[in-house]
Order: structure tokens, then C-alpha cells, then sequence
């Protein structure tokens, strides 16, 4: 794919999640798009760093802004536990841009929305920081228990308890997506 | 005892304050590369005063990036110590990191900054090339680890060079994470320096703000959506967080984005590519064949005859001209228009150099702050706040560029076609 592909790519993806969940946080835009390419290895080109709030690339954002230049989604503000952020919602040109990204890789968005669809902005930073470090170790041939990843996580999100964590955890690993759990 | 700490002189802070530990690494031939890589490549063509280094940008990098620690530790002592778990041992340790962090930061640049980031070869196992930062991971692995681990200042602190490098290109210690938005984020030391740094060599008034408030009001702020730790600004400090936001804006239609200073990195980028061995740098595997490559080393080639076409381009100032250009916001009219103008050149023969705004490393990305409402802790955003900042959209500009001699016919093509040549 060239480089002009991938940037269309991505921008029709952010425009098929929006239709297929309302009222995108935008930390579910971050973290949805996170998934598909590290869980389900959608080419989007993204450099993924790890923050305190989970994998994080400002790209992402400028796709969603040039999304929203474009008509296919708008975004209004919406109040959070913690402060008031924004929602985005598809518009009825969203269809036009998202056909791109439903026809190559209709299986994996549904996949996105349904396994991570309904969950919260705190949810979807725990879920893909664990894959985060998950893949990190996967890569650096760590294998270790599922209470060593918990706990790794744990360090990284002292405002989240150690037990929460290690449901997802398990949840994670029983939807097979973590390797480096032995 | 006190550690000995030394002031190097700077334009921008008047001194920076580095210690013996922290010498020891500048004075490391690794670092004192950076005096041979330009921060803004040949902006001097444009800006004659723009000759400065990432050397004094990294050491800037460094004492911003203290100033803003130390204002946090200070306003949020309370917070850090509840919430995250940080005393005082643990802050003045992550205060090391992070001061090494921001003074390595960029050692892994190519020669004329990221104007030849294009050349980096395609990494091995992942679909993209390598970046600038994986070479400082590898530069701060390899030829610094020794002045980095074993200074005896470092039986305080027993920092590993490999903390320091994973604080850049990879994943911070778990204890640090909250930091590392100092270094690389919104509101983080690099871009704090480098936008007061180049307007001052530049010339220009255009990246000043007002920084020392900006510091003075930085602060933990919570995600608004998720409720974690990042970095924000009181809301005290909303007017200068606008200021840095306008910064920003001007400095990239200004200076970043300039129409000289654009085809200059195609003419540089060119020439290195004819100059390099099959036109690519050296790998991060290949570290110390990397660093033998620097601006100096670059200039000498064009002078004596090198780097082909382009390279005699720079040599003698003689660049291609722009002949056709959008508005800042490209409209789909005009995004139409550009399609149209670019392919009746191509139909007459003449191949344009095509720019965007939005493929530059310094477009106006990720402009969104956090700010923090003292008295209840609620988190809004920049954009929600600020008209000024919501109502400022990135450039999508674009712009064609043909050879000096092609210029009157290409300006004929784009009337012809029905477009307003320059």
C-alpha cells in the first residue's frame, strides 16, 4: 500500500467504527483503532507508544480530525466522570468514506465492535494496555504468568486495583488474545 | 557533599545548570555529533540567522523539561504521593530519567535533522521505516551506556542506559510512565524549546509565548474520559497554553512550512540520496557507521561535485520554483483543483513536486490540552474552552514545484488549465 492508500485507509476506518457504535469517546476511537492492528493486524501504519492512559498515537487524532473535515463524523461535547470531553457520531456521509475500510475489512471492524464495542473509557485503557505488554514481552520471547502480566499492568495503572486487572487478564486470555502467558 | 554543577550559557535561559554526571555524557563524542547536525537543515537559505544545532536544543530540552518537573513536584506534591505512589526519593530518581530522556532525546538524528528522515532504511520485521528514535535507542544502548552507568554520581540512582533508551524509543519504567509526556506529548520540553529556540535564531517573533507562566501552571490533570494521570495546565494557565497553541500555528506557516524552505529538504533529501551508498543510511544496527554520517560530512559532497543535479542545485542556490499553491485550508474544490493543475503538467510533460502541509513533521498535530480546573479538579479541554484554538483547523495546503527552466511553460499549463499560476 502506498503511504496516500494507508491515510485513506485509516480515515474510512474511523469513519466505519463511528457507524457501527454511537457516541465514540475519542479515547475508543484511540484504543478501537489500537486493536485492529495489533490484535487483528489491519495495515494502518500507526506507531502505538505506551502512556499512562494505555497505547497512544496523536495520528490517530489527526484522522479523526480530518474525518470530521471531511463530514463523515462530527464531534460534541459530552460530559465524563472526570471532565467533559467529546462524542463522535458518524453523519449520513460517513457511508461514502467508510466503504473502503467495510469492504477490506468488514470481519475485523464487527470483531472490534463486538469484543470491545460496549466497553468504557477505563475499560479500554486497562484491555489494551495489557496487549500492549502482552505483545511487547510476546516479541521479547518473555513468557510468564498471567499474575506477572497482572502485576506489570498494575505498575503502570497504580489507580486501577490489582484484582480488576487480573480479570481482564483472565478474560483476555480466554478470548485468546495474549501470548506471552504460559 | 554537594555535586558540582557547571552553567553553560544559552540565548534562550540565559544558563543551563549540568552536573558532572551529565558533562560526562555531553562531552562524549556521541552527543558531540549533535554540534554537526543543523536543527532546521538549510532554513539558513531562508532565515540567515538559523544556524544553531540539536546540541543547544537538546541541552534546552533537558533544563525545560527540569522546569516543568519541578513546577509539577511543587504544585501537586500531595497528588503525587497519594495517587501515585511517588516520595521523595522515587521523584528526585524519575527527575534523573527524565533530565537524561530530554538530553538524548534526539542524538539519533540524521544529518540536517528530519529533512533526510526518508533515507532511513526499511526496518527488518516491521512494514515501515526506521525511525529517528530507534537510533537514539541504539546510540544510547551502545556508544553512551558506559558514560551513562558507570559515572559514580549513578550509585545514587543504579539508572540503566537501557531505561534511558526505553524512556524514548519503547516503553518507560512503569514508575516513570506519568513523565514521559515531559519528553514526548502535547505539552512536552521539546517543542516548548524548539519553538522559542528557532524563532530566536530564526529572527522571528512568531514562536514566542509565555513560557514561564506555561511552566508555572503545568500540572496532573485526569483524562477526562478515564480518569488517568497525564499532564495538563491549571486553568490558570489557559491564556498561555493558548499563546503556545498560536505558536505553533505561526511558526509552521512561517517558518516550518515556508515555500523556500519545503523545496530546500526535497533538494537535500535528493542529493543525500545520491550521495549515500544505495541511498539509505546505515541501519540502527550499524550504529557507529550511522553516526559517521553528520551535516559536515554532507556539505563536503555538493561542494566537491556530489550529489548529482540536486546537489548542484543547493551549490548554487538554483531551486526549483513553485508555480502553483492552495489555501492554507484546502477546500474539495480546491483539492480537485490541485489533482487538476498537478496532472495537466504531467499531460504536458512537466513533472511537478507536489507538497503537502499535512506530510510535515511539524504540522499542527495532537493541539488539544488538558486543562484543569483548580478548586474541583474537572478536566476540559483546550478546544472546548478556547474559540480561538476550537476554530483553528491544521493547513492542508499544497503546492507544486517545477525546475527554474520549466517555470514560464508550467505557469502557461496551469492558465491554460484554468488555474492562477505564481
Amino acid at each position: 500500500m502506498t503511504d496516500h492508500d494507508t491515510v485513506k485507509l485509516r480515515r474510512s476506518v474511523i469513519a466505519a467504527l463511528a457507524m457501527r457504535r454511537k457516541e465514540l469517546g475519542r479515547t475508543a476511537v484511540m484504543k478501537l483503532v489500537y486493536f485492529l492492528q495489533a490484535v487483528r493486524d489491519v495495515p494502518l501504519g500507526y506507531n502505538f507508544r505506551i502512556y499512562t492512559y494505555g497505547p497512544y498515537d496523536g495520528q490517530v487524532l489527526d484522522d479523526l480530525q480530518a474525518t470530521e473535515s471531511a463530514g463523515a463524523v462530527r464531534s460534541e461535547s459530552y460530559e465524563y466522570d472526570f471532565g467533559t470531553g467529546y462524542s463522535i457520531s458518524a453523519t449520513t456521509a460517513a457511508h461514502e468514506l467508510a466503504r473502503t475500510a467495510d469492504e477490506r475489512f468488514n470481519q475485523d471492524l464487527d470483531w472490534a465492535v463486538a469484543e470491545f464495542g460496549e466497553q468504557s473509557a477505563v475499560e479500554l485503557e486497562l484491555a489494551s494496555t495489557i496487549i500492549f505488554v502482552d505483545k511487547r514481552n510476546a516479541s521479547a520471547g518473555i513468557q510468564q504468568s498471567a499474575e506477572d502480566l497482572a502485576e506489570a499492568v498494575r505498575e503502570m495503572k497504580p489507580h486501577i486495583t490489582l484484582d480488576r486487572i487480573s480479570r481482564e487478564v483472565r478474560h483476555l486470555y480466554s478470548r485468546s488474545f495474549i501470548r506471552s502467558v504460559a | 557533599m554537594t555535586d558540582r554543577v557547571y552553567e553553560i550559557r544559552c540565548p534562550i535561559y540565559g544558563f543551563i545548570p549540568v552536573d558532572d554526571w551529565e558533562r560526562g555524557i555531553i562531552d562524549e563524542p556521541a552527543f558531540q555529533r549533535l554540534r554537526r547536525i543543523r536543527q532546521l537543515a538549510w532554513t539558513d537559505y531562508v532565515y540567515p540567522g538559523s544556524m544553531h544545532t540539536r546540541f543547544e536544543h537538546s541541552l534546552g530540552v533537558m533544563h525545560m523539561a527540569s522546569v516543568l518537573f519541578d513546577s509539577i513536584r511543587k504544585r501537586d506534591a500531595d497528588r503525587l504521593r497519594s495517587e501515585l505512589h511517588l516520595n521523595d526519593d522515587g521523584l528526585r530518581r524519575s527527575r534523573r530519567v527524565v533530565r537524561l530522556a530530554a538530553l538524548l532525546h534526539d542524538v539519533g538524528h540524521s544529518p540536517f535533522s528530519h529533512a533526510a528522515e526518508d533515507l532511513f532504511p526499511q526496518h527488518p520485521s516491521k512494514a515501515r521505516r526506521w525511525r529517528h528514535e530507534e537510533y537514539s535507542g541504539a546510540i544510547i544502548r551502545g556508544p553512551l551506556a558506559s558514560a551513562i552507568e558507570d559515572n559514580n554520581l549513578n550509585v545514587n540512582y543504579g539508572i540503566k542506559a537501557d531505561e534511558i533508551a526505553s524512556f524514548i524509543d519503547s516503553s518507560p519504567e512503569p514508575r516513570d510512565l506519568v513523565w514521559r509526556e515531559l519528553v514526548s506529548g502535547q505539552l512536552d520540553a521539546d517543542r516548548m524549546d524548539y519553538l522559542l529556540r528557532d524563532s530566536y535564531h530564526c529572527g522571528v517573533d512568531y514562536g514566542r509565548y509565555d513560557w514561564r507562566r506555561l511552566a508555572n501552571t503545568i500540572t496532573i490533570a485526569n483524562d477526562p474520559e478515564s480518569g488517568a494521570h497525564r499532564i495538563g495546565i491549571g486553568d490558570d494557565g489557559r491564556q498561555a497554553a493558548e499563546s503556545l497553541i498560536v505558536a505553533r500555528y505561526m511558526m509552521f506557516t512561517q517558518v516550518y512550512f515556508h515555500k523556500t524552505r519545503v523545496i530546500l529538504d526535497y533538494h537535500l533529501a535528493e542529493a543525500l540520496g545520491a550521495i549515500l551508498p544505495d541511498g539509505v543510511f546505515p541501519s540502527p544496527e550499524s550504529i557507529e557507521e550511522f553516526m559517521a554520517w553528520h551535516d559536515w560530512r554532507v556539505l563536503g559532497a555538493p561542494a566537491a561535485g556530489g550529489g548529482e543535479e540536486n546537489g548542484q542545485r543547493l551549490s548554487d542556490r538554483d531551486l526549483f520554483r513553485l508555480v502553483w499553491e492552495g489555501d492554507e485550508q484546502l477546500q474539495d474544490q480546491e483539492a480537485d483543483e490541485a489533482a487538476q493543475m498537478e496532472q495537466a503538467l504531467i499531460s504536458s510533460g512537466v513533472v511537478p513536486i507536489r507538497r503537502e502541509a499535512g506530510g510535515s513533521w511539524y504540522k499542527l498535530n495532537n493541539r488539544d490540552l488538558l486543562i484543569r480546573q483548580q478548586s474541583s479538579g474537572k478536566v476540559r479541554l483546550l478546544s472546548q474552552l478556547s474559540q480561538l484554538v476550537g476554530n483553528l483547523k491544521d493547513s492542508t495546503q499544497v503546492r507544486l514545484y517545477v525546475s527554474p527552466a520549466e517555470r514560464d511553460n508550467a505557469r502557461k499549463i496551469i492558465r491554460d488549465a484554468g488555474g492562477t499560476p505564481l
